[in-house]
């Protein structure tokens, strides 16, 4: 196991060095230079001068690239000259928030799919199965932009139940704090990932029912409710396990329709933002970080596979 | 995703300058407050009983969180959340403009008296009205003059500099006394472009700030040598204060930025961008706030900004509780929702800022620019925006057509009759004649070629193609309703007489890093027509002169317009005596409103919401705010 990790890690800090290259010369070959883009087209050649000397982008790109790994190396994730803070104080401020939200959505709705799953294998092709997938379908299909503006206009604008906003509060504890303002963003986030984790839950359960270690089980006179925590659970969670791990970078940039409609500050508008406003170090912090948490996740979901399946391990 | 510009919150979309007039000159030529009102939005009238206390909110544009608060600001951080919704609530600038949709100077909010010139319009002497600090100092004459000092050791990091305007133009400053201040010019100015357009640049800053480390003691107003009186040390101080306000989370305890002169302190400014304001005790100024305090909210979108404007009350005030946005805004693409406000309660207040709009041709394209450079061509383009057209269909209404540089809309001292005139209306067989008599083959729903090249007058003009089409490529910003339309229309109407326009949307800072001046032979001169989605608005200058935008390598000219006879009747703008000012801005926006150096477009509007009990509240002319004014009523309606 010790080996098996070591090489995986080794493999990771490979992937993350691969996109922190590919990540600053894709910023230094579009078009227009980040000093115009901040500073406007009225500016003139010593106001352009000036915030590039300052700014260290009058340095050769090889220069500044080592620069930026140097700066990595301490945690420095880089400065928003538009934003006047460093990418750091925006992630860290930001997180919080994304992982109460994200977080929370993606616990409810695997709480929520990973039985609806397993129910409607059991009950396949039958009206409980019919109704829960048509659901499902019409979640999934519903852009959740639209989503969240119907749950606003009927929730919120029409019976007054809950805020129109998520919480405004500045810390995790702030957030937390008002519950209410929760609802609606968390419930968007959830539905749709219910609809996504509860299908792949569904065939992998379906799958796993047919197998004949199941069959002996049942044969063996064990009763339905322990074939299915005992057997059917644990060999069907391999493949929602792939979702869940790939699903931890998208704490950091999936929230950004929520963040967006629902008025929560998050990295994945941040970064969004970014990127209309040609804000290059914002741009390249945040893709470097979800770079990582993205090869982290990865990383964590073989671990499992290795867990659940020792047969992965002597692979 | 990005949401619909609202000319009211921001600056970075100004390109331009701030304005006003109506002036009265004495014999000594001393300019004097007043003007005709310029209505650019009615305002919450004032009636109902005045209830002290109370919290205002106000929405900020979305995604545009104030982040510096030092006046001295470079062009990063010139942005109308910086400026109009921080900087001039705690540190009032030396003059005061725009004050109730009104485009004039209003000396009554100013800390200056009404500047005083002489020696042929080469001295300025400003008596300074008694404010003070926070602090307890006294607003001087030595606190213009650090500010002066630090602008000219520091013109490269300021957002508002032009070669050749203030500073360079300031020979020298001198205190004549505690509360005078005199400015030596390097050369005679009209008195209203010099007041509107330098002394509009000036914010004076306390004595408490002339430093170059925390560790030093605030120095005294009264002492020698201080930093900014060396180029060396107004540097350092530069670099300390700039430093200082990259600290955005310390402001509010910060004892640099803690000393203020305008109606405000900075309570708090949150890492999500919720600034809270409260009174300044110290304020001098004649309206002192009787909010208990005055909150900006951030916003990720206008449509979160306008969730909760239908989900919240739309009424606040002293006991009021949950959601309330005071003072919001309508994003363009609800529009339609006015009757759902006004139901709720909202008083809906239209606001035009003083500016025009237009699109950019770059002259200097090596393709295209030759076209450009005929006056018959631009005519036959003008006569295909239908802006009437594009105001009811695109604009909801909310929008005022440009005609001339110096606009009729909203109402100011300083437009000719000319100026609501439309020298080429709507007319696509106006634009088709125009084009057949000058030499080109009009091919509707093709490709229009020049069949006649040569310089005759029935010919394409110089340097046009024998068969070069009429392709050109138009970028604009994507995320704006109104702007989208409007292109597409104009592509559709260009059709007609065989004009190509591909439409090309790109991101703000595409346009500002690609709509650039150049020169024929650079590859920066690719881009052909340039749309900004957003007006020029007369700010931080505020005379309609045109020295900024259309003057021979003007740092606004990007599209390379050039033309001896504008340059001189613009520079005739800026330094004819004061008699003779009105004359010379009619001289100036009668030839360029003809000339055509970009293509008028209609300016667009906001409509602005505000709760149903706040009063006083009325859009200024240039965008800044005055919650000071606002104060909420105990009876609605």
């Amino acid at each position: 196991m010790t080996g098996y990790l070591v090489r995986r890690i080794v493999q990771a800090v490979i992937v993350v060095l691969g996109i922190t290259a590919v990540t600053f010369v894709l910023q230094h070959v579009i078009p227009g230079s980040l000093a115009r883009a901040i500073l406007g087209n009225r500016a003139s050649a010593a106001e352009v001068a000036a915030f590039n000397r300052a700014n260290g982008l009058d340095l050769p790109p090889v220069e500044q690239y080592l620069v930026f790994l140097g700066r990595l190396a301490r945690g420095d994730l880089g400065y928003s000259y538009r934003l006047n803070q460093s990418v750091d104080s925006l992630v860290i401020h930001q997180l919080p928030n994304d992982a109460i939200l994200v977080g929370t959505a993606l616990l409810l709705a695997l709480v929520i799919a990973v039985p609806l799953g397993i129910i409607q294998a059991v009950h396949r092709n039958r009206a409980l199965d019919h109704a829960a997938t048509s659901v499902t379908f019409a979640l999934y299909s519903m852009p959740s932009y639209w989503l969240a503006i119907l749950l606003i206009a009927g929730l919120s604008v029409g019976v007054h139940a809950f805020p129109a906003e998520g919480p405004q509060a500045s810390t995790a504890a702030g957030m937390l704090g008002n519950p209410r303002a929760l609802v609606l963003p968390v419930l968007t986030l959830t539905l749709v990932n219910v609809a996504l984790f509860s299908r792949y839950m569904r065939s992998a359960a379906i799958a796993t029912l047919a197998e004949d270690y199941v069959r002996v089980a049942r044969a063996k006179g064990l009763p339905d409710r322990l074939v299915l925590s005992r057997h059917v659970l644990r060999n069907s969670l391999i493949s929602v396990t792939t979702l869940v791990g790939l699903s931890l970078p998208a704490v950091l940039t999936s929230g950004l329709i929520a963040e967006y409609v629902f008025n929560v500050p998050g990295v994945g508008l941040t970064y969004y933002t970014a990127a209309v406003n040609a804000d290059y170090p914002v741009m390249l912090g945040i893709t470097v970080l979800v770079g990582i948490v993205t090869v982290l996740g990865n990383l964590l979901a073989d671990v499992a596979y290795a867990v659940l399946d020792p047969r992965v391990r002597y692979a | 995703m990005t949401s619909a510009v609202s000319a009211i919150n921001r600056l970075r979309g100004q390109r331009g300058r701030f304005s006003a007039l109506g002036l009265t000159i004495t014999a000594t030529v001393i300019l004097a407050a007043c003007s005709s009102p310029a209505g650019s939005g009615s305002g919450s009238p004032g009636v109902g009983t005045p209830v002290r206390g109370g919290v205002a909110y106000f929405a900020q544009q979305p995604l545009s969180p104030p982040n510096y608060i030092f006046p001295l600001v470079s062009g990063a951080y010139f942005t109308v959340a910086n400026v109009n919704n921080l900087q001039t609530l705690l540190y009032q600038p030396l003059y005061w403009y725009g004050d109730r949709g009104n485009t004039a100077v209003s000396y009554r909010l100013s800390i200056g008296n009404p500047p005083v010139y002489s020696d042929g319009g080469r001295v300025v002497t400003i008596a300074l009205k008694h404010y003070v600090w926070s602090d307890g100092e006294t607003v001087s004459a030595r606190d213009v003059g650090f500010w002066i000092n630090l602008v000219k050791a520091n013109k490269s990091n300021w957002a508002s500099y032009v070669p050749g305007g203030f500073p360079d133009n300031i020979v020298s400053w001198e205190a004549l006394g505690p509360a005078t201040v005199r400015l030596r010019l390097n050369a005679s100015y009209n008195p209203f472009w010099f007041t509107y357009n330098q002394l509009s640049q000036i914010t004076p800053l306390p004595i408490a700030w002339d430093r170059t480390s925390l560790a030093e003691p605030p120095p005294s107003p009264t002492a020698a040598n201080l930093p900014d009186t060396r180029t060396g040390g107004a540097k350092a101080v530069y670099r300390f204060l700039d430093g200082e306000a990259r600290k955005v989370a310390s402001y509010a305890s910060s004892p640099i930025w803690s000393v203020v002169s305008g109606p405000w302190k900075l309570a708090s400014l949150t890492g999500n961008g919720t600034a809270t304001f409260v009174p300044n005790p110290s304020y001098s100024g004649p309206e002192k706030p009787r909010l208990a305090k005055f909150v900006e909210l951030p916003f990720t979108s206008a449509a979160a900004e306008f969730s909760v404007l239908r989900a919240a009350s739309a009424s606040g005030g002293p006991g009021s509780s949950g959601q309330q946005i005071s003072v919001g805004y309508v994003p363009s693409n609800s529009l339609p929702q006015q009757p759902a406000l006004r139901a709720q309660g909202y008083q809906l207040v239209r606001y035009l800022p003083f500016g025009f709009n237009y699109l950019e041709p770059n002259f200097n394209n090596p393709k295209v620019g030759p076209i450009f450079r005929q006056l018959y061509f631009r005519q036959a383009f003008q006569h295909l925006i239908d802006q009437a057209g594009w105001i009811h269909a695109y604009y909801g209404g909310l929008g005022a057509p440009t005609y001339s540089p110096v606009p009729a809309s909203p109402a100011n001292p300083y437009a000719n009759a000319n100026a609501s005139v439309n020298p080429y209306p709507f007319s696509v067989p106006d634009a088709r004649s125009l084009l057949a008599s000058h030499g080109w083959k009009i091919v509707p729903d093709g490709h229009s070629t020049c069949a006649r090249p040569g310089t005759a007058a029935a010919q394409c003009g110089p340097g046009v193609k024998a068969g070069q089409p009429l392709d050109f490529t138009m970028m604009y910003p994507s995320g704006l309703p109104y702007v989208d339309g409007s292109m597409t229309d104009l592509q559709s109407v260009a059709k007609q007489v065989g004009i190509e326009i591909s439409l090309d949307q790109v991101t703000s800072a595409a346009i500002a890093a690609t709509i650039l001046s150049c020169a024929p032979s650079s590859p920066a001169c690719g881009w052909q027509l340039g749309n900004y989605g957003t007006a020029w608005i007369f700010a931080p200058d505020h005379y309609p002169s045109g020295e900024e935008i259309f003057q021979t390598g003007a740092l606004g000219n990007v599209n390379n317009y050039s033309d001896p006879a504008i340059d001189k009747l613009i520079i005739a703008t800026t330094r004819v005596p004061a008699s003779q000012a009105q004359a010379a801005l009619d001289a100036y926006a009668d030839a360029v409103r003809l000339q055509l150096p970009n293509f008028w477009q209609p300016s667009p509007g906001t409509l602005i919401t505000v709760a149903s009990n706040l009063r006083g509240f009325s859009p200024n002319a240039y965008g800044f705010i005055n919650p000071e004014q606002w104060y909420f009523a105990k009876s609605q309606g």
